[in-house]
Order: C-alpha cells, then structure tokens, then sequence
C-alpha cells in the first residue's frame, strides 16, 4: 500500500489540505491529501479571465477600463403587444398603441423657428383678462343703455349669462376628463386657503346616489 | 457629480459648462444640454446590473486646461485624456471688453504695434485670435518622402496683457469701460476720448448665421410672420369642450357626482 508522501514548503499555495501528522517547517514530509487537483489542469482554465479577441485592440482596452459610457447602446425596450398562455400567445390589440395623427392640410407651423422671429414675451393670461375679452363689452353696454335691473342682473342675458353653476359643471365634465373629479387638497395645495372649502357646499344627496347598482336591481325585483 | 455634499456655491463650479464662456456658446449655438453632455468626460460607469449601483465618475472641473478647440470636439477630447497637467491660471474678468470683429493692437511679439481684427475669441483662458497677426509656421501632413505642407497659424492672445482695444475714431489704443447711454443701452465708452466703441456686427455671428436679419429660411422653418401672429382666441369654454366643438363632438350623457369621504 502506497503512502501518499509529500513535501511541504512554508509560503506554498493553500490549495493543499494536510490530513494527520504534524507540519515543520521547510521541506519536512507529511502526509498529505491533495484536494487541489480540481485546480490543475485543463478545466481550470475556465476559471480564469483570458478575453477574447473580438473587437479592436483600443476598443477591448476602453471596455476593460470602463470608459464606453458615451458610446455604449441605448437599449430600448420594445413593450409586449400580448400575454403568453398555455404556451400560446395572445395578442391584445388595446395593448397595440393608437397614434392618432390629427389633419394636418393647411397647417402653417413646422419643427423649427426662423432665426428671423423677434424675441416674444407674453405676460400671464389671468382670469381677468378672460373677464375682459369676453364678458366686460356687454354689461358696459349694458350699464350704459339701463338694460340692468335693480339687482344688477341683465335683461337680455345672452346665452353665457343664462348658464347657471351647475349646467356650467355638468358642461366641463361632459368630456369625461377626470381632471375636475373632487378630490381632497394634498397638502402643499393646503397653503393655499382658497383651495380649501370653509363651508362646503350642500349638495343634495338623494337615496339613489347612496344606493350600489345590483342593490338598485334588487329593490326593483322587490 | 462630486461625491460628497458641498454649498450650491461651490456646487456651481463643478460643472464644466459653467466654466464655458458665454461668448463661446453663443457663436455656437448648441442646445446647453448638449454642450453638458459632450463635456462630461466619463471616467468609469458602473455596468447596468443588478448588483452595481448606479454611479458615474466624471473628470473634474478643475482638471480641464482649455485650448483652442472647442470644448465639445474631439480634439479637446484627446487634450484633456492624457495625465494630469498643471493648471493653468486664469486672471478672472469681470467685464468681458473684446469682441469678435472688434480692431485691436498687438503689444507683444513680432508684431507688436499692428493693428488687426479679432477671429476668435476664447473667454475660457482670456484669449483672442487676431487674424494675420502673432502667427507662426507649422507643417501639415508630413511623411518620410514628403516634408508636408507649411501652414501659417495665428497664436491666441492675452486680452489682460498683450492685446488693448482701438478708437475707432482716432485709431489708437485705448481703456474702454461699460455704461449706460440715455436710452438705457450698454455701451462701451473710451476712456481717453469718451466716444462709444461700437460693438462690431461680426459679434452677432454664429455657427448658423452671420445675423439674424440675413439668415434665409431653410425648408423646416416656420416662418417668422407664422410664428409672431397670435391665433388664440379667448372664449368663455374648458379645454375639453373646444375641443370637443370643433371636432364635432357631441356628449349628452351627464356624469355622475362623486363624493369623497
């Protein structure tokens, strides 16, 4: 039966493991198990980095230093158009974008400005000025021609002066926009007191707004 | 940028297109995000990976030695790249004086006394290209069988120092100073003969146009009657509902009220 006899040298690699016996220093046999021979040899060449050589010299150089920042790709991702199921994919056509490209015959404006054009400064467009183009004419007329009663309400309203509050909301959110839905004020708009209702207004709620559909269907069957 | 926290102050001159004069991006006429993004010299990203942070180190502000390229090229570029060079100090001007196509005296060198016109000027380092003048022999493409073409190129100019400004009505050097005329208009005044310095019209050219009045508009220009002309019309409607008016939109449905609790 052979022995496994080695010699171990102080400042060797650590890849060998010592089984039984005691180690002295410089070129004293011990018994010894290798458990290193994973290491040696061919296989563990995949171990190491050794590169490859595709790309130019300068090129593999920049990446190995990590300067490729400026011309490294943009990946974009191309968003799903689907869902897989049962090793099947489904196509969604809402998923597919709709871009919806208005008429453009006639249209002056093109993707760039003349150098040409004067610098334009515009002040703010305030609700005064809106008050102003729109409604102040009339009711200096108005004033001017006594067509104002006592109270200061006009005689012959034109259709923007018959338009009460609430046909004005239900105007702005026939569009379905929901930009106008109530909503409580987050807090930095709470520095703003205007934005916060004192007195909210009563509105009456009636028992059909209370009421969930199906329990409406219910109370019908009923 | 900077790896650690520092007053905005100080924060302001880390950036390299701060350091950028104001006449060098104004001949240019690049957008500022793209004169940002072609001078940040990128040392080291970190890999896009899960197990990287997201970090970039940049070459530093203070380590850019300005030539006389432009700080966005290619060859500025290959300038800055290489190892740490000395800094370079800069007299800082309060005032910038010299403009392009303005007249100017050489005080140094072999041309010292002549009179020439400004090219180019470099505000970063305070420098000012006289054209003709302060000019020196270099060779171009030289080979082993063939000894290159000489070419003759001006060298840049101190504005502090070596360059003073001319009168134009008496043709002789002089200290110029900015004011103010009745009007409210900055001029430049000089100060021995208390004329105003014209700024020359070369002042106003960029990359794209000697000036604006003669620049000719290209086929994706709006023109700049379109542009100047107001089409708003201020009604009495939401956004929505214009809209909803002009393409024929019609909504009879009322929404519901909602409430919040």
């Amino acid at each position: 039966m052979s022995s496994l006899i080695a010699f171990t040298r102080t400042g060797s690699s650590g890849t060998a493991g010592t089984v039984g016996g005691l180690l002295f220093s410089n070129l004293i046999p011990c018994r010894q198990i290798s458990v290193s021979s994973s290491l040696y040899g061919k296989r563990n060449i995949r171990k190491f980095f050794l590169g490859n050589k595709r790309g130019t010299r300068l090129h593999r150089k920049a990446k190995m230093e990590g300067k490729t920042a400026s011309w490294d790709p943009i990946y974009t991702e191309v968003k799903a158009s689907g869902f897989h199921y049962d090793g099947v994919y489904h196509k969604v056509p809402e998923m597919i974008p709709d871009i919806i490209v208005p008429d453009l015959t006639d249209f002056k404006l093109k993707p760039y400005v003349s150098y040409k054009t004067a610098d334009i400064y515009q002040t703010e467009f305030t609700p005064e000025n809106l008050f102003e183009s729109v409604y102040k004419n009339k009711i200096v007329r108005d004033f001017k021609n006594n067509k104002l009663d006592d109270q200061g309400n006009p005689l012959e309203p034109n259709e923007m002066e018959k338009l009460t509050p609430e046909e004005a909301w239900i105007m702005a959110r026939k569009s379905g926009s929901d930009i106008f839905s109530e909503r409580t004020p987050k807090f930095w708009e709470c520095l703003d007191q205007s934005l916060i209702d004192e007195d909210p207004p009563e509105i009456a709620v009636t028992s059909d707004d209370l009421t969930h559909p199906s329990e409406k269907k219910k109370l019908s069957k009923n | 940028m900077c790896g650690f926290k520092m007053r905005l102050s100080a924060r302001l001159y880390c950036s390299v297109t701060k350091r950028i004069g104001e006449l060098t991006k104004q001949y240019a006429n690049l957008p500022e995000r793209y004169i940002e993004r072609a001078t940040e010299h990128v040392e080291w990203k970190t890999p896009n990976r899960i197990n990287y942070l997201p970090r970039t180190v940049k070459k530093p502000a203070r380590e850019f030695r300005f030539t006389t390229n432009r700080p966005w090229s290619d060859e500025f570029r290959r300038q800055n790249e290489g190892t740490k060079r000395e800094p370079v100090f800069i007299e800082p001007i309060k005032e910038w004086m010299i403009y392009r196509g303005d007249r100017v005296e050489v005080l140094v060198g072999r041309d010292r006394g002549k009179h020439g016109i400004v090219s180019q000027v470099i505000q970063e380092r305070n420098w000012v290209i006289v054209a003709g003048l302060n000019t020196h022999f270099r060779r171009m493409g030289v080979k082993k069988d063939y000894p290159g073409m000489i070419v003759k190129s001006e060298a840049p100019l101190l504005v502090t120092s070596q360059v003073a400004l001319v009168d134009p009505s008496d043709n002789k050097t002089t200290k110029v100073e900015w004011r103010f005329t009745e009007d409210g208009e900055r001029v430049r005044v000089s100060l021995r003969t208390g004329r105003i310095v014209p700024i020359p019209h070369s002042a106003e050219e960029t990359m794209d146009y000697k000036s604006r009045k003669t620049y000719s508009d290209a086929d994706k220009d709006t023109p700049a009657s379109v542009v100047e002309a107001i089409t708003y019309e201020p009604k009495l409607k939401t956004f929505e509902s214009e809209i909803m008016e002009e393409l024929g939109i019609q909504e009879d449905r009322i929404p519901k009220r909602t409430f919040w609790y």
